[in-house]
């Protein structure tokens, strides 16, 4: 059975480091991790199953580069998960309306994050 | 060396002419630096009220054209507080009910100008009070509008600020809690008995912080004092 392959993209390095061990001990996924703008060039070059996308990003933030993912056609058909520390729900539901498959609030318990993602793998 | 007579500018609403050289030496003889205008219609009178600030209006109770409560309707529908005094030829007991009822300040008889004067006065002096109470109300308006507004801001710089603030404090709290939970798993490696204790510690710890900053967004969590702010941490501490 092949192994699914989720794409991280947070530039927080201990994020990238907790994610991965969630994704890869709890569900047992593939993990690549990047920065944001190398964000947009792994995901043409790797073709993730689904990408794991932090909102706020220093140099652009996630909303551009989730709208960057949209409009190049080698990457639109990927799915998005954000990943936010903007916990109200006007917040969450802005970016689900963007077209994020879900959107998972900061802090996240490893269980949770390793279902949701593999509930939208299924 | 003369008296410094006081300036006052009267408009006349009456057909008769002669009502008004009667006007002014009373007003002379009350010494007053009079000014007035005598129009017959409406149009005259808006005319006047456009063209000059009035400090009064005096108004024949009998007129052709129209009458001396109209003649006080247009003065209130130029939002001018202005004594008004109708002045009637003779006695007319439910005429003169029915002009004050309409806001006119007093009523007269054409034959006994003696006491127009003295009205006069009474009446500039209550209409000052009134515009010096309305522009203590007007200051005091402001005064609480601009205090609300700077209270309003301060709020939206806290509640910004609370929003940033929470933001940084979510970060790291997502490594930490993540990591413990990935240790208490056991899949990294068994720890011992203590180990698990002390992991345990750290994560009910690392929830009492999320929580924390969960409260932080709540309404009015930090809308007042010091003494709201130390409730609020007690209330995490007490879970």
């Amino acid at each position: 059975m092949t192994v699914k392959r989720v794409l991280v993209i947070d530039d927080e390095d201990d994020i990238r480091e907790v994610a991965q061990a969630s994704l890869e001990i709890m569900a047992g996924l593939e993990v690549i991790l990047a920065c944001s703008r190398e964000g947009l060039i792994k995901a043409e070059m790797e073709q993730p199953d689904v990408i794991l996308l932090d909102v706020m990003l220093p140099d652009m933030d996630g909303v551009t580069v989730f709208k960057q993912l949209r409009v190049n056609p080698a990457t639109q058909h990927i799915p998005v998960i954000f990943l936010t520390a903007k916990v109200q729900a006007f917040d969450q539901l802005y970016l689900k309306q963007l077209g994020a498959k879900a959107v998972i609030a900061k802090p996240f318990k490893p269980q949770q994050l390793a279902s949701q993602l593999l509930a939208i793998l299924d | 060396m003369g008296t410094l007579l006081q300036p006052l500018r009267i408009l006349i609403v009456d057909t008769a002419e002669t009502e008004t050289f009667r006007i002014v030496r009373e007003f002379d003889l009350g010494s007053y630096d009079i000014l007035c205008q005598r129009v017959e219609t409406m149009a005259a009178m808006q005319e006047q009220l456009n063209q000059r600030t009035w400090d009064a209006v005096l108004s024949s109770h009998a007129l052709p054209n129209f009458s001396a409560i109209e003649a006080l309707q247009l003065l209130q529908a130029n939002h001018l507080d202005l004594p008004f005094i109708v002045l009637f030829d003779r006695f007319e007991e439910a005429a003169a009910i029915a002009v004050m009822q309409a806001g006119a300040h007093d009523c007269l008889l054409k034959g006994h100008l003696k006491r127009l004067v003295p009205t006069m006065a009474r009446e500039l002096h209550q209409a000052e009070i009134r515009r010096q109470k309305q522009q203590t109300e007007a200051t005091l308006l402001q005064l609480t509008m601009a205090e609300l507004t700077e209270r309003r801001l301060t709020e939206t710089l806290i509640c910004e600020l609370m929003t940033d603030l929470n933001h940084e404090l979510r970060t790291p709290l997502t490594s930490l809690q993540a990591a413990i939970e990935l240790l208490q798993t056991g899949r990294l490696g068994v720890l011992s008995e203590r180990g698990q204790h002390l992991l345990e510690i750290a994560a009910r710890n690392a929830d009492r912080l999320v929580q924390l900053t969960d409260r932080m967004l709540e309404p009015g969590a930090f809308a007042s004092t010091s003494i709201r702010s130390s409730h609020l941490m007690e209330s995490v501490r007490d879970r």
